[in-house]
């Protein structure tokens, strides 16, 4: 950041001996905001979720139990290739706890939080994909495939158990702890299982097994 | 496809209440009964759950479906835990009575039959909850309301119109997969599992395009008639709390802390019978 951008109203910080600078509200930067978040992306969201839901309960099983192909997957994928990480991210979260509180009853946190990060991992890059202007070429093709396995890498065998083991097995409740974390680490064996075998559609559903 | 739950208007006292109200019930109820596994505690929000629903005047006709669907998958979902984890009641409550021997290293043990009735009885603290919170809140106050308690209105607006736009995006699907198969598409168990993934691949684009349409429809009809142009807007759906909520609320907090204080006094989240 260059001197003359800073403004008096900006928050400054001293962390570990490096100077940030926080900005707290500019103008400049608040149009910015509102252009990347205009009223597309809120419809975006909202239509967005709706598809991610009603696709909730389309799934091809894969013969292994509890495991299916989740097509609802290849939509947040393709709205966060076109509408950018906020939308992404934010409908990954919204999708699933509806998703899973419409029609499982109950809503699984530790997995709800990991398909944002798909979203948004995805999303980082929607400038580069240009999926609107009509340029989705090899090139393109190459950074969306990169993004999509290391974001369902991330969020399926990283961010998925460890909010697994923070959020439903505090340790003082020991008592149900081996089971579920036997079950957890189960589930991201399944999961990278089936990412390595190539498919960004692939998740299980471990979460069936406690309300 | 089977349609999901929807907002139906009616005239009861849940109803009428806010929809943050029925948000923070909704939020503290089931994160009480994810919590617990105390009989006594879910047994009483059992009842509860039973007595609010009732009250909120739910027709079968509305949440039937749905209710067989998560009936099945309760099933499947206690049998599964029996399968791979026999012995998981005798773990939790540390004595084992075994009732009946079936193959291999499978007994039925009374410990484990108890432990499966809470995890089934917390089905039916939460389902009703979930249930009430959605056929009773009606999309467009309930942005209102999450704007109300601070989340920005855009965010809030998102909700209500994926809340709006779900049954319409279900019917959607139909419409397209009856065009497919009328043509000729396979998607029963009947067709192996690459033509499925080709064949709901022959559903899902039409769906993504013709939802794209949706976006810019509702988008540019959000755009003339000025969505954004303020960082304040007023609701036409909006509702005051009145002191129905309060008094909810209170009741609300009141269940919650008492459940967890009963819950976890003794050191565990479940309640033994077998000591």
């Amino acid at each position: 950041m260059k001197i003359r951008d800073f403004q008096s109203r900006d928050l400054w910080l001293r962390v570990a001996g490096h100077r940030l600078v926080v900005r707290k509200s500019s103008a400049e930067m608040e149009r910015k905001m509102e252009k990347r978040f205009g009223i597309k992306e809120v419809v975006a969201i909202g239509i967005g979720t709706a598809l991610f839901v009603a696709l909730t309960q389309v799934q091809i099983p894969l013969g292994l139990p509890n495991t299916y192909l989740q097509p609802r997957m290849a939509v947040l994928a393709f709205l966060a290739a076109v509408f950018g990480p906020v939308v992404g991210g934010v409908v990954g979260v919204i999708g699933h706890a509806l998703g899973d509180a419409f029609f499982y009853g109950s809503v699984w946190w530790s997995w709800v939080f990991p398909e944002a990060v798909v979203g948004i991992a995805i999303g980082l890059f929607a400038a580069k994909y240009a999926i609107k202007e009509g340029a989705f070429d090899k090139k393109a093709m190459i950074v969306f495939n990169i993004a999509q396995v290391v974001g369902n890498a991330v969020a399926w065998i990283v961010v998925a158990p460890l909010l697994d083991v923070l959020i439903y097995k505090e340790p003082a409740l020991k008592v149900i702890a081996t089971g579920r974390r036997r079950m957890s680490w189960q589930c991201a064996a399944d999961r990278s299982a089936g990412y390595a075998s190539g498919s960004r559609l692939f998740q299980n559903r471990c979460e069936v097994f406690e309300p | 496809m089977a349609r999901i739950l929807t907002y139906e208007e009616k005239d009861t006292w849940i109803h009428r209440l806010s929809g943050v109200t029925k948000l923070v019930f909704f939020l503290l109820w089931t994160l009480t009964s994810m919590l617990t596994y105390d009989t006594r505690v879910l047994l009483v929000m059992v009842v509860f759950s039973f007595v609010i629903y009732s009250m909120s005047r739910t027709k079968w006709r509305q949440v039937g479906s749905v209710l067989k669907f998560i009936a099945v998958f309760l099933v499947i979902n206690l049998i599964a835990i029996f399968f791979f984890a026999p012995y998981e009641g005798v773990n939790i409550y540390g004595s084992r009575t075994e009732l009946l021997h079936l193959f291999g290293n499978y007994t039925i043990t009374k410990e484990q039959l108890f432990y499966e009735f809470n995890v089934m009885i917390k089905y039916f603290t939460i389902v009703p909850a979930v249930f009430m919170f959605v056929v009773t809140t009606n999309p467009s106050e309930f942005a209102a309301s999450l704007n109300r308690i601070g989340v920005s209105y855009n965010i809030g607006y998102a909700i209500a119109i994926a809340l709006r736009y779900i049954p319409d995006v279900q019917d959607d699907f139909t419409q397209i997969k009856h065009a497919q198969e009328a043509r000729g598409i396979e998607m029963s168990s009947k067709a192996s599992f690459m033509s499925r993934v080709r064949n709901m691949a022959s559903i899902i684009f039409p769906l993504i395009f013709t939802s794209m349409d949706r976006i810019d429809v509702v988008s540019n009809a959000m755009e003339l008639r000025g969505f954004g142009k303020h960082k304040k807007r007023t609701w036409y759906a909006g509702r005051k709390f009145t002191a129905a909520d309060y008094i909810t609320l209170a009741v609300t907090v009141l269940i919650t802390v008492t459940a967890l204080v009963i819950t976890f006094y003794d050191g565990s989240r479940f309640y033994n019978p077998f000591l």
